[in-house]
């Protein structure tokens, strides 16, 4: 909520007012507010089932809110979908992809889904599959990647279309050292080109050394949000997450056995 | 080991039942149908106590000869079918390969299968309750049929097991998976066809297939009582003993099978390349082009669509065989086209769950409704299209050919190709609404095409049947046009308007309705087929 009121010039990148999703009687997002400023890399913080990625869900048109609103850029996610997925590229954790393409052919097709011409298309999968080296593979069924792999091509379908804002759930998860720098150096290029990032994660280190701006998720609200120095406070990301989404370990004198001498 | 093994599959299946109902009420009619069908089998079984021991033993014998067949076979074709108990899943626990050989072979006999297959194969002692010695031929039977049953399952086992290393690729198995579906689908014309050959077979050649069976594991235990019934005491033990070696050596060597599994669990080969472009390049610009060169792609790499396309032919195949043999009436093959045209209308009627989740792409990139439903349909159309035409005028030479007709009245087949495509474009128009309204679970992408999901059979059922209803109902003026082209040709051309023409209009009116609802319920439908899974 504290996010943004500095270097805003027009309408934020991202703005989610009051998101609620109930799936039957368990609220997975209780009332999100959140606002992501143009040019911004925001990293949302979590535990698991903190409800992130459903947030991601519907601030993309992915799934429908049962209360609250999202905009990018200023259009409504819900009352102009085709308007607003125009200038988003998502990333999802946990979705297939049509596997059956090729690495190729996916990306190339999600590219002339979007509408774009043909031989755009054909240009610009090439170039991202070859920027993400998935150029040896590129002929190879996506069914046949590995996870990596998939994540990287899924990425590369994320941005296509050049969209204005990207949405990615979990990019770093089961990357490679070298594929997670080839990311990231992508990533702050787009930045650099005026785009704007929303990323979920919960390794704490990939977020403070990428992020400007992060958000604490936990039990479908965020707890904190505003720039990385303002949510850490002086310590380490980590030590004011853990504050935050109250994490003890719970651990005592269990598990005895496990000791080895 | 073994009991914690036996444990965990019917803790496996008693989850299984608990998560979904319709579980509970398929089993339940599945073991009654079972239940019935091995009551008939026992039945004739002591009904066989009365016939004379060279029938009892033909029948016993060529019987679980059979039923060791059918063991080995349906297994490794219906890949995938129960993967609660797959080796692989053992490869991180220490287990010796024996113990996991013994403890997975008694594992398969739970269930309905295993339970029948036990009663039916104990049950065989009921032929053999006759003369004097009627205990003792009786208790050696049923070890025999005991005998005969752990075979059974451990030579479907093996093969399995040896299979699925051999076809460890996605490719080898995607493969393995169509032929699977079209054998099973071309087998019961086959055995048709069989079944007339039999009696032109001399019956001392079917009794010498038996000799030869009775040496081989297929039928060593079955055959050891024929053997005491005939006074041969001997020769039965011989047989029984040379059962059990057989058994065990079948163990052993899934044993080895297996111990070389658990040691290489992963699939390590892939596949290789997507050289075959799909034909998709000669596709004009445009989103709803774009959506339908990644359907046609799938038409042609995905197991899935591969047995739907394969096997919507298969009925029109077979009856035009039967029709060319003479076992119908040759005037029958004029439905061949219709029914092609009927068949392939429905297949996309649940294609949002065919996609499963990977739905998100078109839903993410704002794909719009009347697009997505246009380029699916126009894929399906690109290739059902000439394969109905084809059938069509196939049908028709083969009613002429026969001398009926000779030649086929063109009026008449203009009518029977325009009751075809009226079929085939309403049933697209059917469908492009019907997928969009409500998607029932389906296979995901890479499981075995044989594999029903939990829950599917009564919706799919219903669904369905409503997508042939009503395309019939919304092809019926071509389709009476076509019929009555028969006795006056002059009706032909008309029928052939009303069923591209119409056809082509519903098609329009469909692409529509199903690209509104789309359009308005995208993320429901994505909600559901996410929870279908």
């Amino acid at each position: 909520m504290e996010g943004g009121a500095a270097e805003q010039t027009g309408g934020p990148a991202l703005e989610l007012v009051g998101l609620v999703k109930r799936f039957g009687r368990r609220t997975a997002v209780d009332g999100v507010d959140l606002v992501v400023p143009v040019g911004s890399v925001t990293g949302l913080v979590g535990p698991n089932g903190a409800g992130k990625t459903t947030t991601l869900s519907m601030a993309t048109g992915l799934l429908r809110p049962d209360g609250g609103t999202a905009r990018l850029l200023g259009r409504d996610v819900w009352a102009d979908p085709v308007g607003a997925k125009r200038l988003v590229g998502v990333l999802p954790d946990g979705l297939r992809l049509l596997d059956r393409l090729s690495g190729r052919e996916l990306v190339r097709t999600t590219g002339l889904l979007h509408g774009l011409r043909r031989d755009v298309a054909d240009a610009r999968a090439d170039e991202l599959v070859g920027v993400l080296g998935l150029a040896d593979q590129g002929e190879e069924l996506v069914v046949d990647y590995s996870a990596g792999m998939t994540k990287k091509v899924a990425l590369a379908c994320a941005l296509v279309h050049a969209p204005r804002l990207l949405v990615l759930d979990e990019p770093f998860e089961a990357v490679d050292p070298l594929s997670a720098a080839a990311i990231r150096e992508l990533l702050a290029r787009f930045v650099a080109g005026g785009g704007t990032v929303v990323l979920s994660s919960h390794v704490m280190e990939l977020v403070e050394r990428l992020c400007d701006r992060v958000a604490v998720v936990a039990g479908g609200r965020v707890l904190a949000a505003g720039t990385l120095e303002e949510v850490r406070g002086g310590g380490t990301l980590e030590e004011r997450f853990v504050e935050l989404a109250g994490g003890a370990s719970g651990l005592g004198e269990g598990l005895a056995w496990l000791r080895s001498s | 080991m073994v009991a914690v093994l036996l444990r965990l599959r019917l803790a496996l299946w008693r989850g299984a039942l608990r998560r979904d109902a319709w579980r509970v009420v398929v089993l339940v009619l599945g073991g009654l149908w079972g239940l019935g069908a091995a009551g008939a089998v026992l039945v004739g079984l002591a009904a066989l106590a009365g016939a004379p021991v060279e029938v009892a033993r033909a029948v016993v014998v060529g019987g679980g000869a059979l039923l060791v067949v059918g063991w080995t076979v349906v297994p490794v074709v219906a890949f995938g079918t129960d993967p609660s108990l797959d080796p692989a899943r053992f490869a991180t626990l220490s287990v010796p390969p024996r113990t996991l050989a013994t403890g997975l072979l008694l594992g398969a006999l739970v269930g309905v299968p295993g339970a029948l297959t036990i009663l039916v194969g104990v049950g065989t002692a009921l032929a053999w309750l006759r003369g004097p010695a009627a205990p003792a031929l009786a208790l050696l039977a049923a070890l025999g049929g005991a005998l005969g049953v752990l075979t059974a399952v451990a030579l479907g086992r093996l093969v399995t097991s040896a299979a699925a290393g051999a076809l460890s690729g996605r490719r080898a198995r995607d493969a393995t998976a169509v032929g699977g579906v079209l054998a099973l689908a071309l087998a019961g014309p086959a055995l048709a066809s069989a079944g007339e050959l039999v009696p032109a077979l001399d019956l001392r050649v079917a009794a010498r297939v038996v000799d030869v069976l009775a040496w081989t594991p297929l039928a060593l235990g079955w055959a050891a009582p024929a053997d005491a019934a005939a006074g041969a005491w001997g020769t039965a033990l011989a047989r029984l003993l040379l059962a059990a070696a057989a058994l065990v050596a079948l163990v052993l060597a899934w044993a080895a099978v297996l111990a070389r599994r658990l040691e290489q669990p992963r699939d390590a080969s892939a596949g290789r390349s997507a050289r075959r472009r799909g034909g998709s390049a000669r596709l004009p610009d445009g989103v709803r082009w774009a959506v339908a060169g990644r359907c046609l792609r799938y038409w042609w790499r995905d197991p899935r669509y591969v047995v739907a396309a394969a096997t919507s032919l298969v009925l029109p195949v077979v009856l035009g065989g039967l029709a060319a043999l003479g076992s119908l009436p040759a005037a029958s093959s004029w439905a061949l086209g219709p029914l092609a045209g009927l068949v392939l209308g429905a297949a996309l009627h649940n294609d949002v769950a065919l996609d499963g989740p990977a739905f998100w792409t078109h839903l993410a990139a704002g794909v719009p409704g009347v697009d997505d439903r246009a380029g699916r349909s126009a894929a399906l159309l690109l290739w059902a299209v000439p394969v109905v035409v084809a059938t069509t005028l196939l049908g028709a030479a083969l009613a002429a050919g026969s001398g009926l007709l000779a030649p086929a009245p063109l009026g008449r087949v203009a009518g029977a190709l325009g009751a075809a495509l009226g079929l085939l474009l309403a049933g697209t128009a059917v469908s492009a609404v019907l997928s969009a309204v409500r998607p029932y679970p389906a296979q995901a992408a890479g499981e075995s095409p044989f594999s029903q999901p939990s829950g599917a059979a009564l919706p799919g059922a219903l669904a369905q049947g409503l997508t042939l209803l009503a395309t019939v109902l919304l092809a019926l003026p071509a389709v009476v046009l076509g019929v009555l082209a028969a006795p006056w040709p002059w009706l032909g051309p008309a029928a052939l308007a009303a069923g591209a023409g119409l056809g082509a209009l519903e098609l329009r009116a469909g692409v529509r309705r199903g690209g509104a609802l789309l359009d308005r319920r995208g993320p429901e439908l994505l909600a559901a087929v996410r929870r279908d899974r």
